[in-house]
């Protein structure tokens, strides 16, 4: 029975305990904590731990949905989350100021997990704030190697999230066919 | 999401309900309202095309009876939970299933907007409604004769097969079928593949987009960032206004469907079109916002109808930038495939057809709608026009991104079956 696991990360309040409460076919199981820090100022709740969703495939197979904790201070859990993971799925808040650093740092303390996967990012709150372009965010990456699929969701909406997963499964393996 | 089409395609279906509770009704207005882009509204029983009918509500004979009495000819879904074969009648089984409801009022639309009437299809008269009680099993004159009236409508099962344990009947069409053939046809056109290796192409894979708004949309969209002034276009049943501002916007009123209709129509038959400046305070700018992209996306799409424009080199490999914004776009069949295909090897249109096994109609309408939008274009090298060349196909550290054939085994196996899951969802 194989096991794989998708790992969602980005920085405090970009979507990803949402994202996979989305995906999830089981209650997920979150390690919030109220937010003490700077943290309290976007989002009065806030993943210390991770979070835990699934998703069934067939009778025996599944595929796990963690998430990572965004406060750096906790990236320790990054690594040990990140084994036996097929795709990273970052989740950028687009109303952030610092919307372009948080890219650049989560695909750099990323990079090995990347590398020989896939990574698909999602970009959330652009109907409140449509700039930065997702043109711009693809510009950013120019010269990186990169072109994963950018996308703007909703992480709340279920068919943006799987548009946005299948795009991951094309990226890593592009011969991919549907079936149904 | 569901594509309703109004039979003129620019008014919205009118749907009414008959013996539907106020949750059940207040659910449906939901459904419409989310699912159908206001394509399709709940309107008064007597001023509706359709009407929607719970035969459950009552003695379903005699529901039937008096409800065709007040609208003998109206096209008319039914929902019950025991199957039904009415002539003139689309059934769906209850607790309806939204997707099957959908199904059902499109199939509907489908036929009024018909100028031949379908021919009867061994219509299953009225006295084979399940019986509520031995008096109702008696043959009714009146039912007879109603059933033996010529069906406009052939009797339509629409259920969920998974769910549904009895068998479905002989004249059940297969209507989601029905359903992708309709929606495929109206935006990617019919039109077989042609031989690739034939000496001439045929005229018909091609089109104009200089003679239709997305000609005029791209020259306006031109002018006004040349000058940093936006425009209103007037004129093409529809007020645009066109705003050049990064990222740049389109403001206007007409719904999806109008666009859609107004982008297939030639410019020559809108000879009162006119460009002009936007004036400072003009209440357009209260109009609905759309991003540039995703309206060049679809006018261009609807332009295309499954062709690319004049000029293109079919044999040429194509480039494609970047990955669409896909969860913003209109969906094209097989786009996910062929932009994964594209971003890591460039391939000719006709090539990627054949390499993806699927039509070459898709992979031109893909084209022709990422090459409005910029991302896509032919690669023009000095060595000639080569069929296969490297793009985007390195990581981090340069190496190739893993490939079907770099991909473990297991690994691609389960991707496969987690694609296929997805896209049950």
């Amino acid at each position: 029975m194989a096991n794989y696991k998708l790992v969602f990360t980005g920085p405090v309040g970009a979507g990803k305990t949402t994202a996979i409460i989305t995906l999830s076919d089981i209650a997920p199981i979150g390690t919030d904590a109220s937010a003490t820090d700077m943290t309290a100022n976007r989002k009065p709740q806030t993943t210390v731990a991770m979070d835990y969703g699934m998703m069934k495939i067939n009778a025996t197979e599944r595929i796990h949905l963690y998430g990572t904790p965004g406060q750096e201070r906790f990236d320790f859990m990054w690594e040990i989350l990140s084994e036996g993971g097929i795709g990273l799925v970052l989740m950028l808040d687009n109303s952030r100021s610092t919307a372009f650093q948080d890219l650049h740092f989560f695909l750099t303390a990323f990079k090995d997990f990347i590398q020989g996967r896939g990574v698909v990012i999602g970009i959330t709150h652009m109907d409140s704030h449509p700039t930065p372009t997702i043109n711009e965010y693809h510009a950013q990456l120019q010269g990186t190697g990169l072109n994963p699929p950018i996308f703007e969701v909703d992480a709340r909406n279920r068919a943006d999230m799987l548009t946005l997963i299948k795009s991951l499964l094309y990226s890593i393996d592009p011969g991919l066919e549907e079936h149904v | 999401m569901m594509s309703i089409t109004s039979p003129d395609k620019l008014h919205p279906i009118l749907i009414g309900l008959s013996h539907i509770s106020e949750r059940s009704a207040a659910a449906i207005e939901t459904l419409l309202r989310s699912s159908t882009q206001c394509q399709a509204l709940i309107v008064a029983a007597h001023e509706a095309e359709i009407l929607i009918l719970d035969l459950d509500a009552g003695n379903p004979r005699a529901l039937w009876l008096e409800f065709r009495q007040r609208f003998p000819t109206q096209p008319v879904i039914v929902l019950s939970l025991a199957e039904q074969h009415l002539a003139e009648v689309v059934w769906v089984k209850k607790p309806v299933k939204p997707t099957l409801l959908l199904e059902a009022i499109t199939l509907v639309s489908k036929q009024i907007q018909r100028i031949t009437p379908i021919q009867p299809v061994a219509s299953t008269p009225i006295n084979q409604i399940t019986p509520v009680n031995k008096a109702q099993n008696k043959p009714n004159k009146e039912v007879s004769n109603l059933a033996a009236e010529p069906a406009v409508i052939a009797p339509i099962t629409i259920s969920n097969p998974a769910k549904t344990k009895s068998k479905p009947a002989p004249q059940t069409r297969d209507v989601t079928q029905a359903m992708d053939d309709e929606i495929n046809h109206n935006t990617f056109g019919n039109r077989p593949d042609f031989d690739p290796g034939s000496k001439e192409i045929p005229a018909h894979v091609f089109y104009d987009p200089h003679v239709m708004l997305q000609g005029l949309l791209t020259d306006t969209l031109k002018v006004a960032r040349a000058d940093g002034k936006s425009r209103v276009i007037e004129g093409v049943l529809a007020v645009i206004l066109v705003i050049p501002d990064p990222p740049g916007w389109v403001m206007t009123q007409a719904s999806t469907q109008r666009i859609r209709a107004i982008s297939v129509m030639h410019m020559a038959n809108m000879q009162d079109t006119r460009v002009r400046e936007l004036i400072e305070h003009e209440h357009l700018t209260l109009l609905p916002k759309i991003p540039l992209e995703n309206f060049l996306w679809l006018i261009s799409l609807s332009a295309a109808r499954g062709r690319v424009p004049l000029g293109t080199d079919l044999h040429a490999p194509i480039k494609l930038e970047r990955w669409p914004n896909f969860t913003r776009l209109e969906a094209i069949p097989h786009a996910m495939r062929i932009s994964a295909l594209w971003l890591t090897q460039a391939m000719s249109l006709l090539d990627t057809a054949a390499h993806l096994h699927i039509p070459q109609r898709y992979v031109f309408a893909f084209y022709s709608a990422a090459n409005a939008i910029g991302i896509a274009s032919i690669i023009t090298t000095s060595t000639g026009s080569k069929n296969l060349v490297a793009t985007h196909s390195t990581s981090h550290s340069g190496k190739p991104v893993a490939n079907k054939q770099d991909a473990p085994k297991e690994r691609s196996s389960f991707l496969g079956k987690l694609l296929n899951r997805l896209m049950r969802d």
